[in-house]
C-alpha cells in the first residue's frame, strides 16, 4: 500500500503542471464587482439612541434619580422630539455618502 | 509567500477595498486553482477557466468572512469546490461516468496497455468524490483534514475516498505498466 502510495504521488506529480497566467488575472480584475460595503455600522447609532432613550424614559427608576439632573422648566418633550429625530438625520446622511440624494 | 503574507493580502483587500492586494492572490493562486478544474473537467480549459474565474468573484465578494482560521488557500478552494458542484448540480455538464461503464474499463484486461497513460483516464475511474479527494492530497498537497474542511466531509469520509481512490488508481497504474 505505501508502494502504491508513492507510485501514486509520482504519477500525479508527473502531471502535474504549472498553468501559465496568459491575461487570466487580469480578465478577473476587470470582471471584479464593487466590493458591497458593510452597513453594520447602522446597529451603532441605533443602539446608542435606544441606549439614550432608555436613560431618558426610564423615570421612575434609581439610575435616572440618581444619574440626569433636569434643569428647571426643561420640557421633556424636545429632547424626545430631538432624540426621535436622530434616525432621519443618521439615514439622511447615509444616503448623501451612498449618493442615493444628491445635494446639488 | 507565506500565509502571513496572504493574510495581509486579505486585510488590505478587505479593510481598504485594495484590488492590487487582491490581484496579488489572484496571481498566486490561479494556477493550482486552475489546474483544480482542469483535472475536474477532464481537460476542458474553457470551462475551468469560467469557473476560475467565478471561484475568484466569490472570493473577492467573500472576502470579509475569510476569518484565517484556515489558511486561504484552503479557503479559496472550499470556494472552488463548492462552484464545481453548483456547476455540476445546474449545468449538468457533468464529466459523471457511468459506473457500469467505468466498472466494465477498470476491469478490462490490458485494455489501455500501449498507450500513454493520461491522468485523465485514471481520474476516470474514481467516482467524483474520490477523485476531488486524490487530486487535492496527491496533486495540490493538501493534508486529510484540510480536504475535510474544503469538501466539508468528516475526516474518517475522506481517508475513505482517498484509500479507494488509491487503490483504484494504483492497480489502473500497475496494469498498464507504471513506473516511478
Amino acid at each position: 500500500m505505501k508502494n502504491d502510495d508513492r507510485m501514486i504521488r509520482a504519477f500525479m506529480q508527473d502531471h502535474k503542471q504549472e498553468v501559465e497566467d496568459i491575461y487570466f488575472s487580469r480578465k478577473v480584475m476587470q470582471q471584479l464587482p464593487p466590493i458591497p460595503r458593510s452597513k453594520e455600522w447602522i446597529v451603532i447609532p441605533f443602539a446608542a439612541l435606544g441606549t439614550l432613550l432608555a436613560w431618558l424614559l426610564g423615570s421612575d427608576t434609581p439610575i435616572k434619580v440618581e444619574t440626569v439632573q433636569m434643569p428647571d422648566n426643561f420640557n421633556i418633550y424636545y429632547l424626545i422630539a430631538a432624540v426621535a429625530v436622530i434616525p432621519f438625520v443618521v439615514l439622511t446622511m447615509y444616503c448623501i455618502k451612498e449618493k442615493k440624494i444628491q445635494l446639488l | 509567500m507565506s500565509k502571513t503574507e496572504d493574510l495581509k493580502w486579505v486585510s488590505r483587500a478587505t479593510l481598504l477595498g485594495d484590488t492590487t492586494a487582491f490581484d496579488h492572490l489572484v496571481r498566486k493562486y490561479q494556477s493550482s486553482i486552475r489546474r483544480f478544474f482542469l483535472n475536474l473537467t477532464m481537460g476542458d480549459t474553457q470551462l475551468s477557466d469560467d469557473l476560475a474565474q467565478e471561484t475568484f468573484i466569490k472570493a473577492w465578494l467573500n472576502l470579509s468572512s475569510f476569518q484565517g482560521l484556515a489558511g486561504f488557500s484552503t479557503w479559496l478552494f472550499r470556494i472552488a469546490y463548492n462552484v464545481y458542484y453548483d456547476a455540476v448540480r445546474s449545468r449538468k455538464f457533468t464529466s459523471e461516468i457511468d459506473e457500469t461503464e467505468v466498472n466494465r474499463m477498470y476491469q478490462a484486461e490490458n485494455e489501455f496497455s500501449g498507450s500513454k497513460l493520461d491522468i485523465h483516464t485514471a481520474l476516470q475511474l474514481l467516482r467524483k468524490e474520490e477523485r476531488t479527494a486524490i487530486l487535492l492530497f496527491y496533486m495540490e498537497d493538501k493534508n486529510h483534514k484540510e480536504i475535510a474542511k474544503i469538501m466539508d466531509s468528516p475526516l474518517g469520509t475522506i481517508k475513505t475516498y482517498i484509500l479507494k481512490g488509491k487503490e483504484k488508481m494504483g492497480k489502473y497504474l500497475k496494469e498498464n505498466g507504471y513506473e516511478e
